[in-house]
């Protein structure tokens, strides 16, 4: 193959899945924006990767990659100092939770999806906690979290619109 | 046909259930690994922070301007009037200073001491503190000049802020003492009494988990022994080699029900530097 071939093949590849770079980044964007400063100015702390992994692997199945979920792990932990392999296990249980319940949700309408993303973030709380305790050795309170589960929750609907625009502009 | 079909959507389920498990499986190992302090897990946390922190960094800035921009407006017009009051007091201490310095220069020569003493401290820029209320850290920048090193103290003008817990190339991690595994031991200043003081990933909030009242010196020579009250002051006792003695921690904020609640001097959300204690790095201490 010359050279202007494999040029052309590649951007191809490109044009055709610049899509799911762009939900990579727009993941990356937002455990960015988890970061952020106001925050910990505000005193809450808001999950909101969880829309991104709620709605990727409920409306936008293959937009989201276990290779994606994975990445986006370790990115979590390199960002608050969590021993490596700790988010990803926590995002991948997940979204295997996710996928065994998922036909049930989306058949519903906005209230059931909602009630389903309550569920699915309080079982983020559990694990977190869970996890978190087995590795600092020490029994977490729920309420480090809990204000920022509250937020993520009810916030849901305005996480649904914004993600449900992103996608339409991405494709 | 049908049966091509359903065969073709088992595999693609089975294939997806044994990627699902590979990746479960390779991101409980990996935590195992790091559990352990794995060398090459180490490395790769240390290169997560260096490739996520910047990024961090530079897309906060607008959110940090904002933050300074807001502060600076409310406080500009009372710092203004602040700082032509202490201008004219610091011109009256400036003779003073000057007098006061020919004097320690003289005394110096006079105890014959070496004025080229080892450069025990580095200054180093914040470069973010992320928070996801469970861990209280923060990222330095980092250079080979710098030569951090892990358990290294962490200091503002104020007081302690925290330890080095993971070194990168170019970033470096603080746990901070208000962080959920920070332990200090500290003495209360007035009394001499021994503590250990624990974060509580509050942003300035320590409570005291223990408290020993038999080793005071003071305690040990009277009976009566004087309890903590609001106000009182933790000082770093030295103890676990981590942190040089006698530096400011905490000031007492409440008493109640004999929990012992004490708020940081330092407010780490207001610095723009800290300065890095050299000279204080027992490495296998944990």
């Amino acid at each position: 193959m010359s050279s202007k071939g494999i040029r052309a093949s590649f951007w191809q590849a490109i044009l055709r899945d610049w899509h799911y770079f762009m939900y990579t980044i727009l993941s990356i964007l937002v455990l960015m924006i988890n970061a952020f400063p106001i925050w910990s100015f505000l005193g809450v702390y808001p999950q909101l990767y969880l829309y991104i992994l709620y709605f990727g692997t409920l409306y936008y199945p293959p937009m989201i990659s276990l290779g994606g979920i994975f990445l986006a792990g370790l990115l979590q932990d390199g960002i608050y100092g969590y021993p490596l392999g700790f988010s990803s296990l926590e995002f991948l249980c997940l979204h295997s939770f996710l996928i065994s319940q998922g036909r049930y949700l989306i058949r519903g309408d906005i209230a059931l999806s909602w009630i389903g993303f309550g569920v699915f973030c309080i079982l983020d709380l559990l694990l977190h906690n869970l996890l978190l305790s087995y590795i600092f050795e020490q029994s977490l309170s729920f309420s480090l979290c809990s204000f920022g589960t509250i937020l993520t929750i009810c916030t849901y609907p305005l996480g649904l619109k914004l993600l449900y625009a992103i996608s339409k502009k991405i494709g | 046909m049908f049966m091509a079909r359903t065969f073709k959507r088992s595999v693609v389920a089975i294939n997806k259930f044994f990627f699902t498990i590979l990746f479960i499986t390779i991101s409980a190992y990996c935590l195992y690994l790091s559990s352990v302090q794995h060398p090459i897990l180490s490395s790769l946390e240390s290169m997560m922070m260096d490739v996520t922190t910047p990024a961090v960094h530079f897309l906060s800035q607008p959110v940090e301007w904002t933050k300074e921009y807001i502060r600076n407006n409310d406080s500009l017009r009372e710092e203004i009037n602040r700082l032509r009051e202490e201008n004219k007091k610091l011109l009256d201490w400036q003779v003073l200073a000057q007098k006061r310095e020919r004097e320690n220069q003289y005394l110096k020569e006079m105890l014959n001491t070496d004025p080229n003493l080892p450069n025990s401290i580095v200054t180093t820029k914040i470069l973010g503190i992320p928070n996801d209320g469970y861990r209280s850290t923060m990222l330095i920048a980092n250079s080979s000049s710098l030569d951090l090193a892990k358990n290294q103290a962490v200091v503002c003008p104020d007081g302690i802020i925290g330890r080095i817990i993971n070194i990168g190339m170019t970033t470096a991690r603080v746990m901070l003492i208000t962080d959920l595994n920070s332990r200090i031991p500290v003495r209360v200043e007035s009394t001499g009494e021994q503590a250990i003081l624990s974060g509580q990933n509050n942003p300035r909030e320590l409570t005291v988990i223990h408290l020993d009242s038999s080793s005071s010196p003071e305690s040990q020579l009277s009976t009566k022994k004087d309890p903590i009250k609001i106000g009182d002051r933790f000082l770093t006792s030295g103890y676990g080699g981590i942190y040089p003695p006698g530096l400011p921690v905490a000031v007492v904020t409440n008493v109640q029900n004999g929990v012992i609640t004490a708020t940081t001097i330092s407010d780490v959300t207001r610095l723009e530097y800290v300065t890095i204690l050299k000279n204080t790095v027992p490495d296998d201490v944990e």
